[in-house]
């Protein structure tokens, strides 16, 4: 299984894991990817299907579930708010 | 281009039908948060902090409760002790502990207008005299208003236990910075300091209201069995539900919300204010409880949009071409953290190709009402910063502010600040479109200017409901949850309508209560015509299916070998090879073929895309008094496909009223106790139509092709770029920067006598 660059935008970055906002990881779909982040920084799965956004390889993906396959980055970002 | 799905045309997704509830809403009968009654209903009314901060030593209800008519009086004791979990808030989170402090002061008022008790009586004459003898013992306490005051090392805290930011190491605390947000690429220091032009500048804007017509409104019970019903109008009745259950400290099962037609929300109604109050004095009295805001409560004690400390740097080649940006964004969330300057940073150059820039947002607490949402929420501050910058910039290069913004502009397939890809975005079409409308190049007239601007909205998908059911003479019944704020009924109805190949005029659409149908997320966010028009368009997609088996019954052949085709089924092979059934046909059978016809569907699309516009403004400016009009303006956007145009263009325009309001009129008023002044709307103007000029409206239909039709958001956008394009065309008109919003006849009339 490739590993995949994880790209921790703020505030998650200082709120989670010490300022340090990217990770190595190997996993085979979002859930290994937060299960993981969540080891490093305890905490933060309990918050991510509210707050968080994932992007793989650019595009945001909903389904936690679908396969990472080849996917080179995962980019954890803040939930959109609107009007 | 096309949609994934268009065929070239459409037949009936683009027209403009009229809407369902119109007829309802223009003669009156509509049922909104105000109007709803329960049978032997009582009435609220709420007790409010006068002091921006103080400790409440105790609360005497005594004399309250004798007031003959009084049956319940709640405080903050009477509200459960909830833990500090992060809850949905619209289509982010929030803390439930803060919010269930918002609604009613625990210990410590915190604003002027934060709840502090509440009383239920059998008249609202009875309820309103109870809570003016409700005694509530205050120590007043420090207070600050200002954001800079209030960003200050020094700074009086606004609340206790304030858990204030990590700033990094060597950095001065400040008690009241609950969040730093710094985003940064490249070298931006450096590529500052190779640039061969430089403009910079610090803009300031005060916190403006999103005034809605409807004030808040709120009907609960709580039944015998422990449930609760709430009526009130929201954007979400599945959010109020979620929330008043995180307050209310109880199963989400054990709320249902019956949602009432909305008299606008503009982001404001995705929170709660009054739901929790309502369900607690019914629970004390055993009957049901109404509890209504006033207008004075409504500016005191809801969310305004924060107001914003922001300076830009930008840097640009001989070219014209932008090299670096540095900017700082202070915003103020009110007494609670959150807020939107996080959003604000992300969408401070997301409309620009810039390779090096240093944004560093600031979100800062203040005695001030917890913010709430405003379209386009943080994007409207940082735009007018941002494009007033530019347009500094274009003058010092002698270039044509259009053509500047052209020549930097964002293309599709770029990666965003966030990292994310934009996709099949249409920014360089709207600037093009922008530069060739007779607007653009119109002459002007004695103190006239012009200024334009451009912007941008991410938007959003997020989770939907929908069901599509068939009624025996083919009527078709489209369920939805979210409630209809713009002109939403008619677009899923049209977009059912041209899944299914039946007339608009068979679709009916209904908007269900929490109970009826499953989750949906708010009317937010530019998200419903996208994501529940997807959940619309799979839920028909699911009853044509069934209707192809249905028809192959009845022809008694494979499902496989039936088509759907404008409205038919149509048998391809066998003996009734040519065949066709319509809609209404096959659904006057459904008892004989399995029962009824009916398909339910849940979505969660993200495949949403950014919506970029462009503005045009004229003002003119009278030099005796200061007071600034817009005579002409004009709105360019790319609006993805518009199902109905009318009500893309009447967001459009909407959009551009409250951007021209939030520039020249709004703000948020407080003396020198803390206290709003301007609690009114004849104090705090927002423009009528009166006011305006008509406002052109140019779609531009670039589809979306994560959308079935082309779908991308359209309520957002058109607030971010009005606050620049007016600023800086009373700029021009003045002959000197005015980059202090609102832009009052004060303030004009100081500049043009040298102050």
């Amino acid at each position: 299984m490739p590993s995949v660059k994880i790209v921790v935008m703020p505030p998650f970055d200082r709120e989670f894991f010490g300022g340090t906002d990217r990770f190595e990881l190997t996993a085979k779909t979002l859930f290994g990817v937060v299960n993981q982040l969540d080891e490093i920084g305890p905490g933060f799965a309990d918050l991510a299907d509210v707050r968080a956004a994932f992007a793989v390889d650019g595009e945001v993906q909903p389904d936690w579930s679908v396969s990472l396959g080849d996917a080179k980055e995962v980019i954890v970002m803040q939930k959109v708010a609107g009007g | 281009m096309n949609a994934p799905e268009a065929k070239g045309s459409f037949k009936f997704v683009g027209s403009r039908p009229i809407r369902p509830d119109g007829v309802e809403k223009v003669t009156g009968k509509a049922v909104f948060g105000t109007d709803y009654k329960a049978a032997n209903m009582l009435h609220g009314a709420i007790v409010r902090s006068p002091h921006p901060h103080a400790r409440i030593k105790s609360i005497d209800t005594s004399k309250a409760e004798a007031v003959p008519g009084v049956k319940a009086v709640v405080t903050g004791a009477d509200f459960p002790s909830i833990e500090d979990i992060i809850v949905r808030t619209g289509e982010s989170s929030g803390s439930a502990l803060d919010m269930s402090t918002n609604i009613m002061a625990k210990g410590e008022a915190l604003y002027d207008g934060h709840a502090v008790a509440a009383v239920a009586a059998v008249t609202k004459q009875a309820a309103l005299e109870a809570a003016r003898l409700i005694a509530v013992d205050y120590e007043v306490l420090p207070h600050v208003i200002d954001i800079n005051d209030a960003f200050a090392a020094e700074a009086p805290k606004v609340k206790e236990g304030i858990q204030a930011a990590d700033l990094g190491e060597g950095q001065a605390t400040r008690p009241n910075v609950t969040m730093k947000f710094p985003m940064a690429k490249g070298d931006a220091a450096a590529a500052m300091a190779s640039a061969a032009h430089v403009v910079s500048g610090h803009y300031s804007l005060k916190p403006v209201h999103q005034g809605y017509i409807e004030p808040h409104a709120a009907v609960a019970t709580w039944k015998a069995d422990g449930k609760v019903d709430v009526w009130c109008s929201s954007q979400g009745q599945f959010d109020v539900r979620g929330l008043t259950a995180s307050v209310l400290h109880i199963d989400v099962g054990n709320v249902r919300v019956m949602p009432l037609e909305i008299g606008g929300g503009f982001g404001g109604k995705t929170t709660i204010y009054l739901e929790p109050v309502a369900a607690l004095l019914s629970k004390k009295s055993g009957r049901p409880v109404r509890v209504a805001m006033t207008r004075e409560e409504v500016f005191r004690a809801t969310g305004p949009a924060p107001g914003g400390e922001i300076d830009v740097k930008l840097g640009a080649d001989a070219d014209g071409k932008i090299v670096a940006a540095e900017i700082d964004l202070k915003y103020s969330s009110g007494a609670f953290s959150g807020g939107d300057v996080w959003a604000g940073a992300a969408h401070s150059i997301n409309h620009y190709a810039i390779e090096n820039y240093a944004v560093t947002g600031w979100n800062v607490l203040c005695n001030m009402p917890k913010h709430a949402a405003y379209r386009a929420p943080g994007a409207p501050q940082i735009n007018f910063a941002v494009e007033c910058a530019v347009n500094d910039l274009a003058e010092k290069l002698g270039m044509d502010p259009i053509e500047m913004r052209l020549k930097n502009a964002v293309l599709p397939g770029a990666t965003g600040p966030m990292g994310n890809t934009l996709g099949e975005i249409g920014l360089v079409e709207c600037l093009e479109a922008a530069k060739a409308h007779p607007h653009y190049s119109a002459p002007l007239g004695a103190n006239q200017a012009r200024g334009v601007a451009c912007g941008s909205w991410m938007n959003y998908g997020g989770p939907s409901t929908a069901a599509v059911a068939l009624a025996d003479d083919g009527s078709v019944l489209v369920t939805e949850g979210n409630p209809d704020i713009g002109g939403s009924r008619a677009s899923m109805a049209l977009m059912a309508a041209e899944t299914l190949g039946v007339p608009y005029e068979k679709v009916s659409v209904t908007i269900a209560d929490t109970g009826s149908i499953g989750y949906s997320m708010v009317t937010g966010g530019s998200r419903t015509t996208y994501a529940t028009g997807i959940a619309v368009i799979e839920a028909a997609k699911g009853v044509i299916n069934i209707m192809r088996e249905r028809a192959a019954k009845m022809w008694e052949c494979d499902a496989g070998d039936v088509e759907w085709d404008d409205g038919k089924a149509v048998c391809k092979t066998g003996d009734n090879a040519g065949k066709t059934l319509t809609l209404a046909e096959i659904a006057a059978k459904a008892g004989a073929t399995g029962g009824p016809i009916a398909f339910e569907n849940g979505v969660n699309p993200l495949q949403h895309l950014p919506g970029y516009g462009a503005h045009i403004c004229d003002v003119e400016v009278d030099k005796e008094t200061g007071n600034v009009s817009v005579v002409r303006y004009t709105v360019v956007q790319d609006v993805g496909k518009a199902i109905h145009p009318a009500y893309v263009e009447g967001q459009m325009q909407g959009g551009a009223v409250q951007g021209i309001g939030w520039a020249l009129n709004e703000a948020y008023i407080y003396n020198k106790d803390g206290r709003l002044d301007n609690a009114g709307f004849l104090d705090y103007r927002i423009p009528v139509a009166s006011d305006m000029p008509m406002i052109d409206t140019v779609m531009v239909e670039k589809a979306n092709p994560g959308h079935p039709y082309g779908v991308k958001g359209v309520g957002e956008v058109p607030i971010v770029p009005p606050l620049a394009a007016v600023g800086s065309a009373v700029s021009k008109a003045v002959g000197k920067p005015m980059r202090s919003l609102p832009i009052s006849p004060d303030k004009v009339h100081a500049a043009l006598n040298g102050g």
